[in-house]
């Protein structure tokens, strides 16, 4: 890990150096489709200082299982699509990946833990990560949850398969980090490959 | 600075002048549609500004690693009396290519190549004046303003505003330039570092990435100003006149994009053979009446004043050529722009126009009616604009000074169709855009009266630091009629309702980078009032209710930090390197939030949970 860090340290010296406002846009070639992005200074335990480039907004990119909050469309481009876990593995643009464990731990740290830092992530907080509370999809077709908590999708290792899920909810200040079902249909950030 | 003493300070130089040219609050503005993306620059949008982002991609033109977005945004910090709608409505803009616009502040300073018969330009790169940055105290002096008045100095750098493919900021010209360079450079730090390249001789600009990209701006938007003078004589009841013609280059628009990997976008304009627009549109007065001791929160160096001055009034007229996109080219990409003369701008045949240049039928003011995009020649996506105008509330005579384009709705096809109808906040209507009833930045009060002497709020960029709470004054600020003709509901084709409610921006610390002169006059003024947290002109976002067709959701925002208001009045980000010229007092105020609670939920009967 220490080594991955390091790589990620290295790579990143450019954008420290480009990055004046921590924000970015990024514009999705298969469809032309806008994401916000913010530049994330981070620090692991080893004091090694980084930058992770995260998508701010939720991934809106339609893929086989991936939804529209009660199948409807205009959810989609507040909140964007709920993704199954097979679609979520496969839904982030090439040179970007669904986010790693460590990767979203790095931002808690920052943050003050998991118990704390639900205001610096959510919209409006200190972050820039905006996330929203978009709710999930059940494989029987219901959903539930939009407004109240947000489900957004993660894995261990790239190339790891069983599914996990950050989660915040309204109104309390800690977050939920868990291995799920595999059937639920959740949210999906994107973070910047680093080579 | 405090009327009496402005006054006295006034009457000194009058005394101590014996020059009698006339030289007026001396700002020359850009045209309508380049204006509209000041506020963009002055007040970031975004939940840290306490301003919705409000942003309806249309689409994404791409080449290889070259991408050019076109979008239309609507910014809802309100909107201001002088405030022109642009092309696309009040209070929304086009994001599609980009374009260098500025203000004029006492001298041009680009007058060396506006003004072929000028032999010694006077704005900043030339004379090296320290502008005034502090509070002022180094140029408040009998020499400087004489200098100022006799046209030897400039008294303030001109802003530019800078919108390159959706990054945008502002700079201005450092006096530390080569007056004998054939161009002049300048470092922009944020929102990504680039090179600006002013070319003298071709009066173009160039902007160069430093990850690789070059942006070429050559279609310049001139803009006409006439500054009329008339001297009441109350004894011989007779009047002087004066007139004083200028004309600048206010805007530069994007030509040509070329990537790294040498991908290439062209812009095409609605322009003659010569280059320029045969459009023309005649912006609002800005008018002042100097008759007594109600000359105040006045940026005194921007007036000088004949000796034997009594009752002046001054009038100030900009006739804009205006420059138009035509269309986009970037790879296989071609986005075209179509648009059609404004109804009702034009003065009825029957009252004489102020406009010296005769609008050609057809070529007056211009709205935007729709966007198309191609790819291989073949249509991908479309999108169409229906207006309607702002009720006004008073008699309109000059459509000019009282109709303002609102947007009604926005059509986007692609794949699928989006189509989504605004309503904006109206109750009486509209003042006229020569109305004198603003407050402190700006912003409509209601307070209809004629003898608050209001200058070129807009554009003048002065402060009204020690006044912001001044007794007997009629520029308090209202959150009422701020609100007036802003957007206040989305209505989505499929049942989506979206409505904003606002608050007014409040600040509760002072930046330090905020000259500390300003902050004791403004504290000194507002404590005396027991007024804390300060209040700050504009709105900000207090709650976004959304209907879904089977769910309402809310968001509330809150700006308060453990029961303290957490805003802070910052100025507005300069993108520029400025080498130790400070910019404490050139620039607009905005507040700053750096955290904002949003608390969201499921709206069910009224309640929120």
């Amino acid at each position: 890990m220490k080594r991955f860090l390091a790589t990620i340290f290295l790579l990143n010296l450019i954008y420290i150096s480009q990055a004046q406002d921590m924000t970015s846009v990024f514009y999705d070639p298969r469809d032309g489709e806008e994401y916000e992005t913010v530049l994330m200074e981070v620090k692991t335990d080893d004091g090694i200082e980084s930058v992770l480039e995260w998508m701010s907004t939720n991934l809106n990119y339609e893929t086989k299982e991936s939804f529209c909050y009660n199948d409807y469309p205009e959810y989609c481009n507040v909140f964007g699509r709920l993704y199954s876990w097979r679609a979520a593995m496969e839904a982030c643009p090439p040179g970007w990946h669904l986010p790693l464990t460590f990767e979203w731990e790095l931002v808690m740290k920052k943050y003050g833990g998991k118990m704390k830092t639900g205001p610096a992530i959510k919209e409006g907080g200190e972050s820039g990560l905006a996330l929203k509370p978009a709710g999930f999809g059940e494989p029987n077709g219901a959903y539930i949850d939009i407004g109240v908590d947000g489900y957004y999708w993660k894995r261990d290792t790239h190339a790891a398969t069983n599914p996990g899920t950050i989660t915040i909810h309204s109104g309390v200040d800690y977050i939920t980090d868990d291995h799920v079902d595999e059937s639920h249909h959740n949210s999906v950030r994107c973070v910047k490959d680093y080579k | 600075m405090k009327r009496t003493h402005l006054l006295a300070f006034a009457l000194l130089i009058i005394y101590n002048s014996s020059i009698a040219q006339l030289r007026i609050d001396k700002v020359i503005p850009p045209s309508f549609n380049s204006t509209a993306l000041i506020k963009y620059c002055d007040h970031p949008v975004g939940i840290p500004y306490g301003i919705p982002k409000i942003k309806f991609p249309i689409r994404t033109l791409i080449n290889d690693d070259l991408f050019i977005p076109i979008s239309m945004n609507y910014h809802a910090i309100g909107i201001k009396v002088e405030e022109e709608a642009s092309w696309a409505g009040l209070g929304w803009y086009l994001d599609a290519g980009g374009v260098i616009t500025r203000i004029i502040r006492g001298e041009n300073d680009l007058g060396i190549v506006d003004e072929k018969e000028a032999t010694n330009a006077k704005g900043y790169p030339f004379e090296h004046i320290k502008p005034c940055f502090e509070d002022c105290n180094e140029n408040e002096n009998v020499e400087f303003h004489t200098k100022v008045c006799a046209g030897e100095i400039d008294s303030d750098p001109d802003i530019f505003f800078f919108n390159i493919l959706g990054m945008k900021g502002k700079f201005f010209l450092t006096p530390d330039h080569d007056p004998n360079s054939k161009s002049i450079s300048i470092e922009i730090i944020s929102p990504r570092n680039m090179t600006a390249t002013f070319n003298l001789k071709e009066n173009s600009w160039t902007f160069k990435e430093s990850r690789g990209f070059i942006y070429q701006f050559k279609t310049r938007e001139i803009t006409t100003n006439h500054n009329y003078y008339l001297d009441y004589k109350y004894e011989s009841h007779s009047a002087k006149f004066d007139h004083i013609k200028h004309i600048a280059t206010t805007s530069w628009y994007l030509d040509k994009v070329v990537s790294p990997n040498g991908a290439i976008a062209s812009f095409k304009y609605d322009t003659s053979v010569d280059g320029l627009s045969t459009y023309i549109s005649e912006g609002a007065y800005q008018k002042m009446n100097i008759n007594d001791g109600d000359v105040w929160d006045v940026h005194y160096s921007s007036y000088c004043f004949p000796e034997d001055i009594e009752n002046v009034q001054i009038n100030s007229i900009n006739i804009h050529q205006d420059i138009y996109p035509k269309s986009i080219s970037c790879g296989e990409y071609e986005a075209t722009f179509h648009k059609s003369e404004q109804e009702h701008m034009r003065p009825p045949e029957n009252i004489s126009t102020r406009t010296a240049q005769k609008q050609s039928i057809g070529y007056g003011r211009q709205q935007l009616d729709s966007i198309v995009v191609k790819q291989n020649g073949n249509i991908i996506a479309s999108s169409k604009m229906n207006y309607s105008m702002y009720k006004a509330s008073q008699t309109e005579s000059l459509g000019y000074l009282h109709r303002r384009l609102k947007l009604d709705s926005l059509t986007i096809e692609t794949k699928k169709v989006r189509k989504m109808a605004f309503e904006y906040k109206i109750t009486k209507g509209l003042p006229s855009k020569e109305s004198h009833a603003r407050d402190l930045w700006g912003f409509y009060n209601g307070e209809e009266d004629p003898h608050n002497i209001t200058p070129s709020d807009f554009y003048n960029y002065s402060q009204p630091e020690n006044v912001l709470h001044e007794d007997g004054k009629t520029k308090h600020y209202s959150l009422e009629n701020i609100q007036e003709g802003v957007l206040s509901k989305i209505n989505y084709v499929g049942g989506r309702k979206t409505e904003f409610y606002y608050d007014h921006q409040e600040f509760n610390t002072v930046s330090d980078e905020i000259s500390s002169h300003y902050t004791t006059k403004m504290k000194e003024s507002n404590y005396s009032h027991h007024i804390k947290p300060f209040l700050f002109g504009g709105l900000r976002i207090k709650s976004i209710i959304e209907h879904y067709p089977k769910k309402d959701l809310y968001k509330d925002f809150y700006y308060k930090i453990n029961d303290v208001e957490g805003g802070q009045l910052i100025i507005s980000h300069y993108s520029h390197d400025h080498h130790g010229y400070g910019h404490k007092t050139s620039g607009n105020h905005t507040v700053h939030y750096d955290n904002v609670r949003i608390k969201s939920g499921v709206l069910f009967n009224g309640h929120k949970f």
